[in-house]
Order: C-alpha cells, then structure tokens, then sequence
C-alpha cells in the first residue's frame, strides 16, 4: 500500500484505495486481492528474449498466416463496411458481395437484424466458384439464431450442448474456458457457422489460407 | 513505403509491445498456462497484434488493454487445444522451465486465490484483471467488452463479497 492510501497491483500501477485510519501496517480487501495473484518473476535472459520476440513477430511476413488464425481474429477484424450487391472474383481472392441476413431474437426478446459479407481471400481459392454459388444460392434462414444461440455459449451465458454446436466445432466450454465479451462471442460464432462449416459443407478439406467476415452486427446479445 | 509518420507511429507500439510482454508472459502463466505454452501464446498475441494494429484505431491510453483482449482471445483458444507451438517462441521457451514450479505462496493468498475463485465468471475475470494485472475499471471494460458501468458495479459487488468471507474468516478486520 502506498502512504497515500492507494493500493499497487502486482506491477505496480494504482487500483483502488481506502481509508485505513493509522492501521497501516493492517491489511485491507484491496491489499489482499493484489497479494493474492500467482507470482512470476521472469528472468532478465527471458526479459531479452520476449523483447527480440517482440521485434521478430512485428517483422514476420502476415502471409505465414494458417488456418488456426481463423479463430484467432479479433473482433475488429470484422468490421462494418457498404454492403453491394454482386459477386466478384479477383486475383483468386473471392469477395462475396451478397449480403446474407442475420436475424436472431435475443434472450431479452430484442430482434436483431443486421447483415454479413464474405470476403474469402486464399481461403477459399481452390474452389472458388463452388464457394461463390454456395454462398449466393444457400439458405441461410435460421442461421442467425444459430450464430446467436452458440455466441451465449462462447460467452458462458447459457450451457452449452452437442446441439448448439457448429459442424466445425467438436468442443464444449469447460470450467477453464475464459468467456468471450459479447461482440468476440458473436464474431467467433459467426466465422464458424459462415467460413468454418462451409468448408465441411463443400467438402474443401484441409484448407488453410486467409479469409475475413466484414460484418455490421454489433454484437448485441442481450 | 513507409513514411516517418508510420515509422514513428510503429516505433512507439514496438515500444509499447516491449513493455507489456514480460506482463503477458505472467498472465497466462497466472491463468494456468505451463511456461513453455505461456511462450507461445504469448508469441500468438504478438503476430496478431502486429496483424491488426494497422487495421484499427486503438488509443494509445488502451493500447495495453487491447493486447490484453488479444491475450485473453489467445489463451481460449489455447484452452480448447488451438494453440500453435511456434518458432518463434523457441528463444523465450529455452530461457524458461517446462512446468512451473510455483514459489511457496503465503496460505493467506491461497485462500483469497480460493475465495475468488468462487465468484461467477465474469466477476472473477473482473478481480483478476483488476488487481492481479492492474488494470483500471475502464481498460476492463474494454478486455472484455462490457459496459463499465457494468464492470464497476461487479467490481463493486465482487469486492464486498470478497470482505465479507475474509472478516468470517478472520483474515480482515
């Protein structure tokens, strides 16, 4: 605890305070909860090397990307954009510029509309004319509650079960998964039921490449 | 082509990176992760990171709390066995033990790591962050995409509840 009453986290920035009186050498909530975190001191030869790893991920090439960075894409990474109409097919880099609809009713009773766009990349370059008629002739009705109902799971807002599952995911939350916020939930969901399972549906097997979602849901779920 | 604008701008995120990653480090070694998958999740947080910094408008007062929402992203993954042993991680891997071998830990942190560990999920998250990472209520809000009116009056209640067991337990007066 600092003399002037405020509490240190473990690298020492402020969190909270309290009045404490003269007590100072008594323990507050504050002083306990900071103490309580697992301790790790790193060593200055590891202190070195996550500063070269620093540097050495800045510089590597973003086209080393797999598959796995699929489920690793942060929210921001589907973003809002102007949705038109069409479909095009570039350089092997499919865009499919047919919006598919969204639509889910939330546990608060909201109804939810709002629209996906598939931008394929070398994802699906192998095949992308199966992909740009998959994507323009299937329908998606239903599968916004889908997307709705398996982001409260990501979100440990409902038990999970078998059913609420996507094709391309074969696991349940247990007790150490760490939630997901509602708009990550949301997006995971969506790039599972619209990218990952398309995969299985058209049976492109092990495909691995580049493929994003632009997206103006917002990630309300509630 | 890079202009001095951008090599500024990338100069000070290096920076930024350089100093949150010994924290990165001993957060998902906190949250579990063995040392030797710690390094890797830790190099997964950094290439995606530099993959997206130029594609978002992060401030820079939360740029460390945007890579702790990275982190937290990389090690779900990484509990639902979506986690890449990387190369990159090898020089970080050899400087550390593969298991962890925890430091004698006072009981008293033990029983208040129990009691938070009874708290729901998001409130746990909530603690966690706040006084294992030091983390403001804010940059909380922003981990976890929550409202921080939310996180605050979790926080808020979180706390109290947590006072309450220690006075029964007679760990706080």
């Amino acid at each position: 605890m600092s003399a002037a009453g405020h509490y240190l986290s473990n690298d020492g920035r402020t969190v909270g305070s309290e009045k404490t009186g003269n007590t100072m050498t008594k323990p507050t909530v504050d002083d306990l909860l900071t103490g309580s975190g697992p301790r790790f001191e790193s060593s200055v030869a590891t202190e070195a090397a996550l500063d070269a790893l620093v540097l050495q991920a800045r510089d590597a090439k973003p086209a080393a990307t797999k598959r796995p960075a699929l489920w690793l894409m942060p929210a921001a990474m589907l973003t809002a954009g102007a949705l038109t109409a069409g479909a095009i097919v570039v350089d092997q880099y499919l865009h499919v510029d047919v919006p598919i609809a969204i639509e889910y009713t939330t546990d608060t009773g909201v109804t939810v509309a709002c629209t996906v766009q598939i931008e394929g990349g070398s994802f699906f370059s192998p095949q992308p004319a199966e992909v740009m008629n998959y994507y323009k002739n299937h329908n998606f009705t239903g599968t916004g509650q889908k997307i709705y109902d398996y982001a409260l799971v990501l979100t440990k807002d409902r038990q999970g079960t078998r059913a609420l599952l996507p094709k391309s995911v074969d696991w349940l939350p247990d007790d150490d998964f760490v939630a997901y916020s509602d708009k990550t939930a949301l997006n995971d969901s969506m790039v599972s039921f619209l990218l990952l399972d398309v995969v299985i549906d058209l049976g492109l097997g092990d495909t691995s490449g580049d493929a994003n979602l632009s997206s103006d849901c917002t990630g309300q779920l509630h | 082509m890079s202009t001095p604008q951008r090599s500024a701008s990338t100069a000070k995120i290096t920076d930024a990176f350089r100093r949150e990653a010994t924290g990165l480090l001993g957060f998902f070694i906190r949250r579990g992760a063995s040392p030797h998958d710690a390094a890797d999740l830790v190099s997964e947080t950094f290439l995606v990171a530099w993959k997206n910094i130029g594609r978002e408008k992060v401030a820079p007062e939360m740029l460390r709390a945007w890579l702790f929402g990275i982190a937290r992203n990389v090690l779900s993954q990484h509990r639902r066995g979506r986690t890449r042993r990387l190369a990159l991680a090898d020089r970080v891997r050899a400087t550390l033990p593969a298991t962890e071998h925890a430091p004698a830990e006072p009981e008293l942190a033990e029983h208040v790591r129990e009691l938070i560990s009874y708290l729901p999920e998001l409130d746990k998250e909530i603690v966690r962050l706040v006084y294992w990472e030091g983390f403001t209520q804010e940059e909380v809000a922003t981990i976890l995409g929550k409202p921080a009116t939310v996180v605050r009056a979790r926080l808020s209640r979180a706390r109290s509840a947590l006072r309450a067991r220690l006075i029964e337990s007679g760990d706080l007066e």
